[in-house]
């Protein structure tokens, strides 16, 4: 579904020195497949979204989503970043409604309609005609996945997404996330900073390492689904977390 | 002591009242010359910089070539291009509006520059995900982002229209109010320039809160979010 095969991307700084933000990276991405990235801050995580998304061109290597080379920003993809990225001035309606005006797709009874059935699924049933800045910052995020879905892609990009949200609103979130992809099966593509959070949602880990930008390694977390945060407590979730943490510290694997 | 000043020099309010209300056809007809050159100015003003802010916005290149013209067209004293300007264009409504303009767009072409780089970075990444054209981006995005900022912008330059309508007609006029302050000081009629002043500066004050409203009744967010800063 997603391959990046031999990807590179190198950045020019100000200074004129040439940064490689990722090196020669090999995924493969199955069809609604939940895989996360995580990995010390500049291994090149958003930049790998980023070129998933068709956002940035690489430098060398390629990205092939649904069997194309991506040039160019896909229609069947949708971002949710860190912060909710709503606009102020809009309607949580108009929030949603976005894409499909940005799309050139018409905006009637049945756009209408599943703009109120997402925020139902996501429990925001009465803000239909709300200000973002009328509702919390869970809130506002939830509906910004809302919008990620207006166009009923077939991949989810999300960088970040429960980055800023305080730790409570984070773990509900996360189970929300998971639910919405029962529902609604996506191939995820999710970057953390939260090792715990990538085992619980993923069916694989990207390890990623910083300077260059490299895959480390790709862990399977073959745990059943649903995903509940009981499954946190069991030892096989418990290894794959300190594996995890071992492989980004640089300590031993088990302790 | 101070009464005693003689009438020439500070008319006391109630002299310039009266003056004004011997003279009430006069004073309206300048009003109205006036209040015209200044929402030519204005709106020229508006329609020049608000393309011209995009084009900066839009082009590192442009920004280079067109930002420094700007800076000079702004440290030539208006005063002393307004004659200069009569003999290019004419002892006419043209030249006097254009006075008006080159006084009044500059803070405005900053404002809206500036209103349109606040758009954050992410949301025209998403933009720029589903596709959307760079007009699109600019229309949906950019330029709702900067309402606040275009509008203090509008404040400011509406403001420095009347201004800038009162150093062109000092310079280029056969009516209006600030012609009207030159012909009435040359006779030592004080009170009347006065009144032209006071009317002046209502027309200054009554503009700017025209401004204040338009942003309450179209963008009521807009106001909320910044402007009272400024309104």
């Amino acid at each position: 579904m997603i391959a990046l095969r031999n990807l590179s991307r190198r950045f020019e700084s100000s200074d004129g020195s040439v940064i490689q933000a990722l090196d020669s990276v090999n995924i493969e991405i199955g069809r609604h497949e939940f895989v996360s990235l995580v990995g010390p801050s500049g291994c090149g995580k958003s930049t790998l979204l980023r070129l998933i998304a068709g956002l940035l061109p690489p430098s060398s290597g390629e990205v092939e989503v649904g069997g194309e080379i991506v040039t160019t920003p896909r229609v069947d993809t949708g971002l949710v970043f860190q912060s909710p990225t709503l606009l102020p001035w809009a309607s949580i309606e108009e929030n949603l409604l976005f894409p499909l005006r940005m799309l050139h797709r018409p905006v009637d009874a049945a756009a209408r309609q599943t703009a109120s059935e997402l925020l139902e699924l996501v429990g925001l049933g009465g803000c239909a005609y709300k200000r973002p800045s009328e509702l919390s910052g869970g809130m506002q995020q939830r509906a910004a996945i809302c919008r990620a879905l207006m166009h009923d892609p077939e991949t989810l990009l999300m960088d970040e997404p429960f980055g800023a949200l305080d730790a409570l609103t984070r773990e509900e979130m996360s189970l929300e996330l998971l639910r919405i992809c029962a529902e609604r099966p996506k191939t995820v593509v999710f970057v953390t900073h939260s090792i715990v959070e990538a085992v619980l949602l993923s069916d694989r880990v990207v390890v990623m390492s910083a300077g260059p930008g490299q895959v480390q390694e790709i862990i399977e977390i073959p745990m059943p689904r649903p995903r509940t945060f009981s499954m946190e407590r069991k030892n096989d979730f418990q290894d794959r977390v300190e594996h995890i943490r071992g492989l980004i510290f640089g300590k031993p694997a088990v302790a | 002591m101070f009464f005693d000043l003689p009438v020439y020099l500070l008319p006391a309010p109630s002299v310039i009242w009266e003056a004004s209300l011997e003279k009430p056809g006069t004073l309206l007809g300048h009003t109205v010359v006036t209040l015209r050159t200044v929402l030519l100015g204005f709106f020229a003003s508006v329609l020049i910089s608000l393309p011209l802010a995009v084009v900066i916005t839009s082009s590192q290149w442009l920004a280079n070539v067109i930002y420094p013209l700007l800076v000079l067209t702004q440290s030539i004293p208006k005063v002393a291009l307004a004659p200069i300007l009569v003999i290019a264009l004419g002892a006419n409504e043209l030249t006097r509006t254009v006075v008006t303009f080159l006084v009044a767009f500059f803070p405005l072409v900053i404002a809206v520059a500036t209103g349109l780089m606040t758009a954050p970075k992410e949301l025209i990444e998403l933009g720029r995900s589903y596709r959307g054209s760079a007009w699109q981006i600019i229309v949906r995005i950019k330029l709702p982002y900067a309402i606040p900022m275009i509008f203090s912008g509008l404040k400011v330059a509406v403001t420095l229209s009347v201004v800038g309508a009162v150093v062109a007609e000092f310079v280029n006029a056969d009516a209006g109010l600030g012609y009207y302050i030159v012909t009435s000081t040359a006779f030592f009629e004080t009170p009347l320039a006065f009144s032209a002043l006071i009317i002046l500066s209502f027309m200054g004050v009554l503009l700017f809160q025209l401004v204040c409203i338009l942003e309450r009744r179209l963008f009521p967010w807009s106001a909320g979010a910044g402007g009272q800063l400024i309104a």
